[in-house]
């Protein structure tokens, strides 16, 4: 137990310090991708759906808190919800078809975009077309490139 | 009834943590406006600040390059600048010495800026921006307001090239102003000026101020034309040769006046 919570906190250590670090480097016209919300969900199928939505929510608050996300409880929201419904695919791999394995936590990320995008330019000028096609489809795409390559290198063990 | 209820929680534990959880999240959103909360969001953010750290020292470390080209530029440009601003602040202590020199004068001068200090391999000779169209003749006398630098020779519509003192064909009447005695100055190569055959018996003594004599058509009287440097006689002659220091240099003139009339001595 205490192995596995040394494991989550160095992870999420890593994946904040990533965030923190390197995604500036790797914004594309404020397009970019977010590893915190790959740890939360590869936690999430790994540990279970009360380990990944505890742990999205602790983690979403630390983000909100170290103002990464500028609406306090905005990211708590998102990564606990994530958090739980890739706890739902815990050792789900070798029962489902790999498309609809795959398709969910596409799904999961493009909802959590979906859900932080419209929150954050709620009542501005934007349209629900324009934010789709400007922020969440290029932010869901950025991420699934590297939700593509964690998978390739981790899902041997994990699952 | 209870016990049912609490096996009810327990299968579904994690939904109703699930739902609890996002309950607080909604809450903590909706307070977002909360002074409260963003006191709070502000307090926690410097206790974790140590986490951005490593990106402000990054950051450092990748701008220190750019950050010192900028530098260096800026610098370049400041020191530019300064140099501008310094020639400016010369320029108008020498102007104001000028306009000066052009309120006390009795003569009647036109000013000129200097264009070139002469082609030839040996200073004799400056070229000035003002010619017939200002009035300027040839054999005019052209001064800076240290004294005599010498005359006009050939005019043109808007230049005038001068002879300058400095040149070896130059000659001019000059009186020592404390002896009172009179003589001819001319340069001599070894960089100072001469006045020839001024007679032993006169007691001339270094730093006595040499001054143009008037007996000419050319210069008027009294101006300035350097100090004596030292005196050099011999035993068999009846004659000294005094050597002059120049007050004007050369080298550091860019205003004279050219004097179009000395009338007023005439009269």
């Amino acid at each position: 137990m205490l192995r596995k919570l040394t494991n989550i906190t160095l992870f999420s250590l890593t994946a904040i310090l990533i965030q923190v670090l390197f995604v500036p480097w790797m914004t594309i016209r404020e397009i970019r991708p977010d590893f915190i919300l790959l740890v939360v969900m590869f936690i999430g199928r790994t540990e279970g759906r009360m380990v990944g939505q505890t742990y999205g929510f602790i983690i979403g608050l630390l983000v909100d808190a170290l103002g990464m996300g500028s609406f306090m409880g905005l990211s708590a929201l998102i990564k606990t919800c994530v958090g739980f419904f890739s706890g739902c695919m815990k050792n789900q791999r070798n029962k489902l078809y790999p498309f609809y394995y795959h398709a969910v936590h596409v799904a999961i990320i493009l909802f959590s975009f979906v859900i932080f995008y419209l929150v954050h330019y709620k009542g501005t000028e934007f349209s629900f077309q324009f934010i789709m096609l400007r922020f969440v489809l290029p932010s869901t795409l950025y991420t699934l490139v590297f939700y593509i390559l964690l998978d390739y290198f981790m899902s041997s063990g994990n699952d | 009834m209870w016990e049912k209820f609490l096996s009810l929680i327990v299968s579904f534990y994690e939904y109703i943590l699930f739902l609890f959880l996002i309950g607080i999240s909604f809450v903590v959103l909706l307070l977002n406006e909360n002074p409260q909360v963003r006191s709070l969001q502000g307090d926690v953010s410097d206790v974790l600040s140590f986490v951005n750290l490593p990106k402000i020292w990054i950051d450092d470390l990748s701008n220190v390059v750019e950050e010192n080209a900028k530098l260096k530029e800026d610098n370049l440009q400041l020191t530019l600048l300064n140099i501008q601003m310094k020639e400016a602040w010369l320029e108008n202590q020498r102007l104001r010495n000028d306009l000066g020199f052009m309120d006390t004068t009795r003569l009647v001068v036109v000013p000129a800026k200097v264009l070139n200090l002469g082609i030839s391999p040996i200073c004799n000779s400056i070229l000035i921006n003002i010619g017939k169209s200002q009035g300027v003749r040839p054999n005019m006398a052209v001064i800076s307001t240290k004294g005599i630098v010498g005359k006009t020779v050939s005019v043109g519509k808007e230049t005038t090239l001068a002879q300058i003192f400095m040149d070896v064909n130059f000659r001019i009447s000059v009186r020592f102003q404390d002896s009172r005695v009179f003589g001819i100055m001319q340069w001599n190569p070894n960089g100072y000026a001469e006045v020839r055959e001024v007679p032993k018996t006169v007691n001339i003594i270094p730093g006595e101020k040499v001054v143009t004599s008037g007996y000419s058509q050319i210069y008027p009287p009294n101006i300035c034309l350097g100090e004596v440097l030292k005196t050099k006689s011999s035993d068999n002659v009846l004659f000294q040769t005094v050597t002059i220091k120049p007050s004007v240099n050369i080298n550091e003139i860019e205003e004279v006046f050219v004097i179009l009339s000395n009338s007023c001595y005439e009269n």
